[in-house]
């Protein structure tokens, strides 16, 4: 993996924990050893992906179970009951300012790097696997008191 | 969602599609959903950004999905194993691909994200937060969904 990638999931760390911690009043901590470089992940069945073009192609996927989605995006709007529309927005929404606040900082840090994001999709679902193929991926494993959630970053190889 | 947009994404479909030895495609009935649940266990996720920002989301089953590698591979696929995913992904690589020149022409810009395969079952989507437009394309391998969220 090389030093670009490194600085990279250490962005997203910081993002996540901060927008978690900001936007749901929730703490995490990193669990589990951050680098693996398979292309797929058995998805634990709710999951965010985000792409991202620019300067280097690649997507995040920030996976979790259901039940901590909902009981996130409860966090979210001060503890109201989630219905699945709230729960689809307060999830896209946190992912799209967890990436947003990392490739900005990202953008900043290095110079000449021009990561953009495309909008957010959702999925759940039953026996999920996400597979990149062609794409190095890193994952950051956050365990908090609603759940763990999963930070898989990938980027195409090369450039 | 500008539905003129949406033709680029289709058109691609039908000829990469005639490319990869696919003669009979047809295009079938045509929606707008507010949420995506698909009955097809194999969704490929493309993210769009700079002129046009949305997703794009191809859908089919895993039968449709080995048929179409099959034909690329020019060898039979019985499984959908990591080689049979390379070759769906490359495929919707090649449809995003021929979608992004369709707009060039257009002199719309549109950056695409690398494609992202999810498999399961009694999948349910969201795809950029707007309506999707629902295509279907009807071919020799199968039916595959064209789901398409622009924000635009």
């Amino acid at each position: 993996m090389n030093d670009r990638n490194n600085n990279y999931a250490e962005f997203f760390l910081e993002s996540a924990q901060t927008v978690l911690s900001q936007m749901a009043g929730l703490e995490s901590g990193v669990s589990g050893p951050g680098l693996q470089s398979t292309n797929s992940l058995q998805s634990q069945g709710f999951a965010v992906i985000i792409g991202i073009v620019g300067s280097r192609k690649g997507r995040v996927v920030i996976d979790t179970t259901k039940e901590t989605a909902v009981a996130i995006s409860s966090k979210m709007n001060g503890d109201e009951p989630v219905d699945q529309e709230l729960l689809i927005c307060s999830m896209s929404e946190l992912g799209n300012i967890i990436v947003g606040n990392a490739i900005t900082k990202i953008n900043n840090a290095n110079k000449g790097e021009n990561l953009s994001l495309s909008p957010p999709s959702v999925l759940f679902g039953d026996k999920l696997s996400i597979i990149s193929p062609k794409i190095l991926t890193e994952k950051i494993q956050l365990r908090t008191s609603l759940g763990s959630i999963l930070i898989s970053i990938g980027f195409e190889r090369g450039v | 969602m500008d539905v003129k947009l949406a033709s680029p994404f289709v058109e691609s479909v039908f000829h990469i599609l005639g490319q990869i030895g696919l003669a009979n495609v047809q295009r079938g009935k045509l929606g707008l959903r507010e949420n995506l649940r698909t009955s097809m266990n194999v969704s490929a996720v493309i993210g769009l950004s700079n002129m046009v920002r949305g997703n794009v989301v191809y859908t089919m089953s895993q039968d449709t999905a080995n048929k179409l590698a099959s034909l690329m591979m020019g060898m039979p696929v019985e499984q959908f194993d990591e080689i049979a995913q390379s070759a769906i992904a490359e495929l919707a690589n090649m449809i995003v691909s021929n979608t992004v020149t369709l707009f060039e022409k257009q002199k719309i810009v549109v950056e695409v994200s690398p494609p992202t395969l999810v498999v399961g079952e009694n999948i349910m989507a969201s795809i950029s937060q707007v309506q999707t437009l629902v295509v279907e394309v009807i071919t020799e391998a199968g039916l595959i969904e064209v789901n398409i969220g622009l924000e635009t």
